[in-house]
């Protein structure tokens, strides 16, 4: 449950940055002109979305000679599938001690 | 993929005995997580976790007594906002908990749907990451 799991969600959330996403996924690596040219938002905007799934790990970065291309990188979507199976376990192991907390006021009752 | 947890649990216990399990500030402290809570709808909670420094806030959405508590559940300042509801119900011999946590349900177009999405490519990646998980499952 710590914070660098919820990056991901936040990246995601955006229907914009699962495009880029997308688009990357199933296309070659494409630098940030080339990403723009396919959206009606602003190379600003775009620079931006880049920027947050770079820092979620969704995408990186690499420099080849003047250019920089984009890369998608899908592996931290796991983290997706983490936090249920993480939050799984924490409601499992919750329900079990309630049980142990309901039985032992009872014991106290008699 | 799943986007929400749902859980069942049957206690031989009186639905009021579960009911104040869940409701009550003491009680939920013990059992649960240190808790700053009143089952009163716009109530802003604070559970605090100890031993992680984890503190969940959110807001009291529903109470339904002894039937049905519904809260938001934040995880420090993550800003994501998700809902825990509790449900109980009377059966023969004791109470039924029905417990779901949803997820990002509050995005409507989120995360599940881009793993639902047909769209080409995505699906070949999908996979990838399926071997990925069960890998990491073994």
């Amino acid at each position: 449950m710590n914070r660098a799991n919820y990056s991901i969600f936040k990246a995601i959330a955006d229907p914009t940055r699962r495009e880029i996403i997308h688009l990357l996924t199933t296309g070659s690596a494409l630098t940030i002109n080339e990403i723009t040219n396919q959206f009606s938002a602003s190379r600003q905007a775009i620079t931006k979305h880049i920027k947050l799934l770079s820092a979620a790990g969704l995408i990186y970065i690499e420099q080849r000679g003047r250019q920089r291309y984009c890369h998608s990188d899908v592996r931290p979507l796991k983290q997706v599938h983490d936090w249920v199976a993480g939050y799984e376990q924490f409601w499992t192991g919750k329900l079990k001690a309630l049980g142990q907390y309901l039985d032992s006021e009872n014991r106290q009752k008699s | 993929m799943k986007n929400s947890i749902h859980k069942e649990q049957f206690y031989n216990h009186p639905i009021e005995e579960v009911w104040h399990a869940i409701s009550d500030e003491k009680a939920i402290s013990t059992w649960f997580i240190t808790a700053n809570f009143k089952p009163e709808v716009g109530f802003k909670l604070k559970f605090t976790h100890e031993p992680s420094g984890t503190v969940v806030s959110g807001t009291v959405l529903e109470v339904h007594k002894p039937n049905t508590l519904v809260y938001t559940w934040i995880v420090n300042d993550t800003k994501v906002e998700t809902t825990v509801k509790w449900m109980l119900r009377e059966e023969s011999g004791g109470t039924l908990l029905v417990l779901e946590h949803h997820g990002f349900a509050d995005y409507k177009d989120t995360a599940v749907e881009m793993f639902e999405s047909s769209v080409k490519g995505w699906e070949a990646c999908l996979a990838e990451l399926e071997k990925h998980l069960t890998g990491e499952a073994e």
